[in-house]
């Protein structure tokens, strides 16, 4: 217990610290390119998704259950937080004292992201146990399904401020760097915990042969449901910083493109790794607030806006590395000091020389694969 | 009177139209070495898929231990005591040799996931634990060396160790074998059957297994069962099955 409060304690030091001097950098003007708006663009957003990219890895990558439903529990998040805060904690707030208002705030943000996480778990669980029975493609269909049904279902209540979007939730989240760096480090951690545990690889045997796993004791129910569980969990607590950053959230902040764009990461980064989905999570976004840097073009006499592109941009990504990386960035690895240092140390002539463990067996096995 | 550790009454399993196992009894007694042959397609294999609970039975009951495995998914039946291994080897292939290893002694983990995931110390214990477990059957299956090799880039007769070694690490009390020996040149067959007596003898794990290789069946068995369109036609010792002419029949040809 003591470590784990020790390393919350270090994390919340190093977010807080780096959140303050953004601040001072940002409102400062230090640099020239670092403004309001490409903090958000360049920092703010990749964070975002960043935990939306590595907790659907738990679901997509490590436990092998297709779903395109991420922007459905990324919106049950936002709206049911949003909804606690505006219909419910602001009346609590006006009744705290001016002196008090500041930790209150904090209260009930937390409050805030905690309803949203909890509640797109409830709805992970809802979806996780229907889904038990479906596998591959019906599966995605399914949960496609689900994150529409999700956003239709804000579209159309007025409660929510339906076609219109939520407006005047409370931005108690303020600058934003502190909450949305440290749900992104909660969640790469928890991911990172499972994967190195025991329990990780009940996992990945899901992913790797559902059949066989069950037969060694795996309960493949349990931890698919689980994984489900879990990655809504942090997609809605992501979508709970959202609106809290944002003041106002709409129906096609959630749309089926979330999804989408955020399932091209984890492919991106390789199935499975934590590492892979964080670094395409924030290179993607950063890629495309790149594109918009594009000049507007006329093509057949249409004007085509540069962020129109984007979707072209991801496929084309997509395509490149199916062709040449087709087991993603990292593969099924993970990026650490030990791994960068055997690049790095790679030279040429150690290259040839092959690797230590039995080479003869490795050899007889490449002919076996396919007897 | 003892109750055989694994019993099957009656038991049938319909697929459709087509009836793969026909009103099955059979008795397997704790500490034995039991032999189940018969021609392909006889229903060996879905002998073993209702006793795993894959396959649930059309009618019969099935007991461990006295206790009715009936209705229990796999990885129930699996803590209960009963491991397998696969006619098509079905190993986790992306992952490690130790990483499957490790699954198959997974399931005497007591850890929450919740633990797992905010890294308790009990946790960490516990995964030690596992890993000594596992790296313990790779030891006792001469597979050490290859510990950190992905399974998919082990030749075909290591592969079956693999799985053997995954099985024992569930730590069973009966170990089902389908056909542990296909694939295997001669030298490596020779090795399994050393290794399923020492198995018995040495870590007193009952045995049952399906083998098409009259060499190994007849080598290591202590009693055979023998199976045909989904029933039982013969059971005995090997040397009377050999001489059976029943079994000759249907399944043998000439004697061996
Ligand atoms: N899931 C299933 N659905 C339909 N038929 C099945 C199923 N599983 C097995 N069968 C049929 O049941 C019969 C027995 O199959 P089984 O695999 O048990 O045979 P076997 O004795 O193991 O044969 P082999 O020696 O070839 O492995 C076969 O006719 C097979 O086609
Ligand atoms: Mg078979």
């Amino acid at each position: 217990m003591v470590r784990q409060i020790f390393w919350c304690g270090v994390a919340i030091a190093i977010c807080w610290a780096l959140d303050r001097l953004l601040q001072a950098a940002v409102y400062g003007q230090w640099f020239g390119w670092l403004t309001d708006y490409t903090y958000r663009a360049f920092i703010l957003v990749p964070l975002l998704f960043i935990t939306l990219a590595v907790s659907l890895n738990l679901i997509n990558g490590i436990t092998g259950q297709f779903s395109l439903g991420h922007a459905g529990f990324f919106a049950v998040g936002a709206y049911l937080s949003a909804g606690f805060s505006v219909y419910f904690a602001s009346g609590w707030l006006a009744q705290v004292p001016p002196a008090w208002q500041g930790v209150a705030q904090f209260g009930l943000l937390l409050m805030a992201a905690l309803i949203g996480a909890g509640a797109a778990a409830l709805f992970g669980l809802i979806v996780g146990i229907p889904t038990l029975r479906l596998r591959g493609d019906y599966l995605a269909i399914a949960t496609l399904g689900f994150g529409e049904i999700v956003r239709v279902l804000f579209e159309n209540l007025d409660l929510f401020g339906a076609q219109r979007g939520f407006t005047g939730i409370p931005t108690w989240v303020g600058f934003g760097f502190f909450w949305y760096a440290l749900l992104a480090m909660g969640c790469i951690a928890v991911s990172r915990n499972l994967l190195k545990s025991t329990h990780g690889l009940a996992f990945l045997s899901v992913r790797e042969d559902e059949t066989a796993a069950e037969v060694m004791g795996v309960p493949t129910t349990y931890y698919k449901v689980a994984a489900f569980v879990i990655g809504a969990m942090f997609a809605g607590a992501a979508g709970a910083l959202l609106a809290h950053r944002e003041g106002s959230i709409y129906p096609v902040d959630f749309k089926l493109d979330i999804s989408i764009v955020v399932v091209t990461m984890v492919v991106l980064g390789g199935q499975g790794s934590i590492t892979g989905s964080v670094l395409a999570g924030a290179g993607l976004k950063m890629l495309e607030e790149l594109l918009r840097l594009l000049p507007v073009v006329t093509l057949f006499g249409r004007e085509f806006q540069p962020s129109d592109f984007r979707m072209l941009a991801f496929a084309l990504v997509l395509i490149l590395m199916m062709i040449f990386r087709p087991q993603g960035l990292l593969g099924h690895r993970e990026l650490s000091w030990a791994t960068l240092r055997r690049w790095l140390s790679r030279s040429p002539k150690r290259a040839s020389v092959p690797p230590a463990e039995t080479p003869s067996l490795s050899s007889e096995g490449e002919q076996m694969r396919q007897p | 009177m003892k109750t055989p550790l694994l019993q099957l009454q009656q038991v049938t399993m319909r697929f459709g139209g087509l009836i793969a196992v026909r009103s099955l009894s059979l008795e397997v007694d704790a500490g034995e070495l039991v032999g189940l042959i018969g021609p392909n397609g006889a229903g060996k294999t879905t002998v073993f898929n209702v006793i795993t609970g894959i396959y649930r039975p059309t009618e019969g009951d099935i007991r461990f231990q006295g206790r009715s495995l009936v209705g229990l998914k796999p990885h129930q039946i699996t803590r209960l005591g009963i491991a397998r291994t696969f006619q098509n080897i079905r190993l986790f292939r992306g992952l490690t040799v130790l990483e499957n290893v490790r699954i198959g002694a997974f399931v005497r983990h007591r850890t929450r996931l919740w633990q797992a995931a905010l890294r308790f110390k009990a946790v960490e214990k516990e995964d030690a634990e596992l890993e000594a477990r596992a790296r313990h059957w790779l030891e006792v299956l001469e597979l050490s060396a290859v510990a950190d090799v992905r399974a998919s880039a082990l030749p075909y007769g290591l592969q079956r160790r693999v799985e053997i070694a995954r099985a024992l690490a569930t730590h069973p009390q009966l170990i089902l074998l389908d056909e542990p020996a296909a694939g295997m040149n001669p030298n490596e067959s020779e090795e399994l059957m050393h290794l399923i007596r020492r198995l018995r003898d040495e870590f007193g794990v009952t045995i049952l297994l399906i083998e098409h290789d009259m060499r190994v069946v007849m080598g290591v068995c202590e009693r055979v069962l023998v199976l045909d369109y989904g029933e039982l036609i013969a059971e005995g010792p090997p040397e009377a099955i050999r001489n059976d002419p029943r079994v000759i029949e249907a399944y043998l040809g000439e004697p061996v």
